[in-house]
């Protein structure tokens, strides 16, 4: 057991090592705070709604970590959308306010997957790194009967590399990733599962955890425990327990000394931060060819995808405090009440009449 | 004429209890039905009874609607507010303050309880004038909260953990659910502190509520926001309460059989439109009136139910003794 802790502790800091340093992902955090104001927190993120039409607005974004980030500004790369009918199209990233984004309407109710890759070849190795993300569109107005085949993830046949984040169990349009589940996502090259590709989740807490997929290309991480009684508005506490050996606290946990991008638009009156955990999945293979007339012998694939988790509310709450309060409530007024009636009883006295 | 004779002599309290407790049903058991009446309704159905709620009360998304960003409220698409408003208003106008007396859950469960207390033999409470003035004016309260704290969410002046502020504080959101088997709202939410203080305070409430709907008759309704909000509204509906005042004695039969402590409702011998805004129009002033037409309900200006001699003969049982 023993031996076997140690073993995965040592590949755990190996796979982590072999992930660069320098990642690449896109989130729907944008790069200045006035472009928040046109944009509403809906289900499944930050949202741009005109006359009842949402679209999403997409910033890639590039860095040590969720921490330590910053918007790019122009993205030589391909872009693909997937629609809720799986259709896909390529639209092209716009420049806004020097930051490289894409934009696309939602008309209907479900998951859109945007895809922008990056192809190069360093070393007689072809490093090909995808950001996807998953955009859902669903408003509350239009309803609750949707068809709940919707939920599920779209999966693009021909993407690099594909990730995909397996649904909770009766997750529907509202379901919110709290911390302590158990996420799955399944890898996927060429259409087919992969297993032992290397599954990096970190927090914006700076919370890391690595992990391989299995045979069926499932990795499975828990989110960490790391919600406190603190408003969101307020610091966050570090997350408490010893780091095991899976779990690593990273350094980012420390706080940057200068706020990062997006932080800087976490002030009191900004939107809550919705993206706040990165997936990344590296997947190496021997294979040989040319790109640009560059030729290469193995082809390093890597995917991004943002996400987001927030505080367990059954972890932060308390059915004996409330229960308590409700007592109070009712002694109080149950015993004010019967008090007063006390009061109010006049207590009998006898009237003597002086006859004579 | 046999139809409305056989109306206004029936046994009201029978009726009304029936017809709470199929009401009381629906709403509460409904969803498990697939029945869906919307999220516009004038009462007290609750959203947070998600397993079986057939369509929910209007405060939840009226919340939801008033704390989006100003960018969006003030501009042409707020007119879904309006449209909310405009369904609740088709749902009102039908019924008027009826809702409460007849079909709001929380106040059937509140006439429940005031029946164990009957059977237990415990006498109920009342307020004075003095206190009924006072504490008449919380519901407006209510309703300013419910109304300010969203649009200041919209403003970002207060964090989402302020969010539907109202439902935080309704005993409703805990009692209702518990009739599915639910107890997942009765807790205390210490995720933030808009939301520390608001479960804190609505777990206070709850207890208030019921050990209050024991000792006083429709407790809860006398702070129901819901109950203002119907007010400002009440001269659009068809059904109303009307008043004949030259036909009224001022006995006073009225006023001892209402829960609510209306006093107006025997006092006052001028208005012909008698409907107050603590009013929750369960008709038991009609039925024990026992001047004929002093007191009536007229539905698009036909009187539908009105006191007579006869029936109130027949509800007090003086047919029996003769």
């Amino acid at each position: 057991m023993k031996y076997r802790s140690v073993s995965f502790m040592i590949f755990a800091l190996l796979s982590s090592a072999s992930f660069a340093n320098t990642q690449l992902w896109l989130s729907d955090q944008p790069p200045d705070k006035e472009l928040l104001k046109n944009l509403q927190q809906s289900h499944g993120g930050l949202v741009k709604i005109d006359n009842e039409l949402y679209s999403k607005q997409l910033w890639l974004r590039k860095g040590d970590g969720l921490f330590k980030s910053a918007t790019v500004e122009s993205a030589s790369g391909s872009v693909h959308l997937m629609d809720t009918q799986q259709k896909v199209s390529e639209p092209v990233m716009e420049k806004i306010t020097n930051s490289a984004s894409l934009q696309f309407q939602m008309p209907e109710e479900g998951f859109y997957n945007a895809y922008y890759t990056e192809r190069s070849v360093e070393n007689n190795r072809l490093n090909v790194t995808t950001a996807k993300a998953e955009a859902l569109k669903h408003s509350c107005r239009l309803g609750h009967n949707y068809d709940r085949k919707l939920v599920n993830p779209n999966q693009w046949a021909d993407a690099p590399l594909e990730v995909i984040r397996l649904r909770l169990p009766e997750e529907d349009f509202h379901t919110r990733i709290h911390s302590g589940a158990v996420l799955k996502f399944k890898v996927l090259y060429k259409n087919a599962p992969v297993s032992d590709a290397l599954v990096k989740l970190e927090t914006q807490k700076g919370w890391v955890n690595s992990t391989t997929s299995d045979q069926e290309g499932i990795a499975t991480f828990q989110i960490i425990q790391d919600n406190f009684a603190a408003d969101s508005n307020e610091e966050q506490k570090k997350p408490s327990g010893k780091p095991t050996a899976d779990t690593k606290i990273a350094e980012a946990n420390k706080k940057p000394e200068k706020p990062a991008e997006h932080e800087k638009h976490s002030g009191k009156h900004a939107m809550p931060l919705s993206d706040n955990f990165l997936l990344s999945v590296e997947y190496v293979v021997p294979e040989k060819g040319q790109l640009d007339g560059k030729p290469y012998q193995q082809a390093a694939y890597t995917v991004t995808m943002i996400g987001s988790y927030s505080p367990n509310a059954q972890g932060s709450s308390s059915r004996a405090q409330a229960l308590a309060y409700s007592g109070a409530g009712f002694l109080t007024l149950g015993i004010g009440a019967t008090l007063y009636r006390r009061r109010r009883l006049k207590p009998f006295r006898e009237v003597g009449f002086d006859e004579n | 004429m046999k139809i409305k004779a056989a109306i206004d002599h029936m046994d009201l309290r029978r009726f009304r209890f029936w017809f709470q407790l199929s009401a009381f049903l629906l709403l509460v058991y409904g969803g498990r039905l697939a029945i869906n009446l919307g999220t516009s309704l004038p009462t007290f159905s609750c959203g947070y009874n998600k397993s079986g709620t057939a369509g929910v009360c209007y405060l939840l998304p009226l919340q939801h609607q008033l704390a989006q960003p100003w960018e969006r409220l003030f501009s042409p698409a707020g007119v879904m507010v309006l449209s909310g408003l405009g369904i609740f208003l088709l749902w009102f106008v039908a019924l008027n303050k009826a809702w409460c007396g007849f079909i709001c859950p929380l106040g059937t469960i509140q006439d429940w309880i005031t029946a164990l207390r009957k059977k237990m033999g415990i006498r109920y409470s009342t307020y004075t004038d003095e206190q009924f003035k006072k504490l008449s004016l919380i519901k407006y309260v209510f309703l300013l909260i419910l109304i300010f704290v969203p649009l200041a969410i919209g403003g970002q002046f207060l964090s989402h953990d302020w969010g539907t502020p109202f439902c935080q504080l309704c005993p409703a959101r805990m009692i209702i659910p518990l009739f599915n088997g639910d107890f997942s709202q009765w807790v205390i939410d210490f995720s933030s502190t808009g939301r520390m203080v608001l479960t804190a305070l609505g777990m206070f409430i709850t207890g208030l509520f019921l050990i209050g709907s024991f000792l006083k008759k429709r407790f809860f309704c006398f702070f129901c926001p819901m109950g203002a909000f119907h007010y400002i509204f009440s001269k659009l509906s068809i059904f109303k309460l009307k008043k004949e005042g030259d036909k009224c004695t001022v006995c006073g039969d009225c006023y001892r059989v209402c829960d609510m402590q209306i006093k107006p409702i025997a006092d006052d011998v001028v208005s012909k439109d008698i409907l107050m805004d603590d009013c929750i129009l369960c008709l038991k002033c009609v039925a024990s009136c026992p001047e004929q037409g002093a007191l009536r309900v007229d539905i698009l200006g036909k009187t539908v139910f009105e006191s007579t001699k006869g029936g109130f003969v027949k509800r007090m049982g003086l047919e029996a003794k003769k």
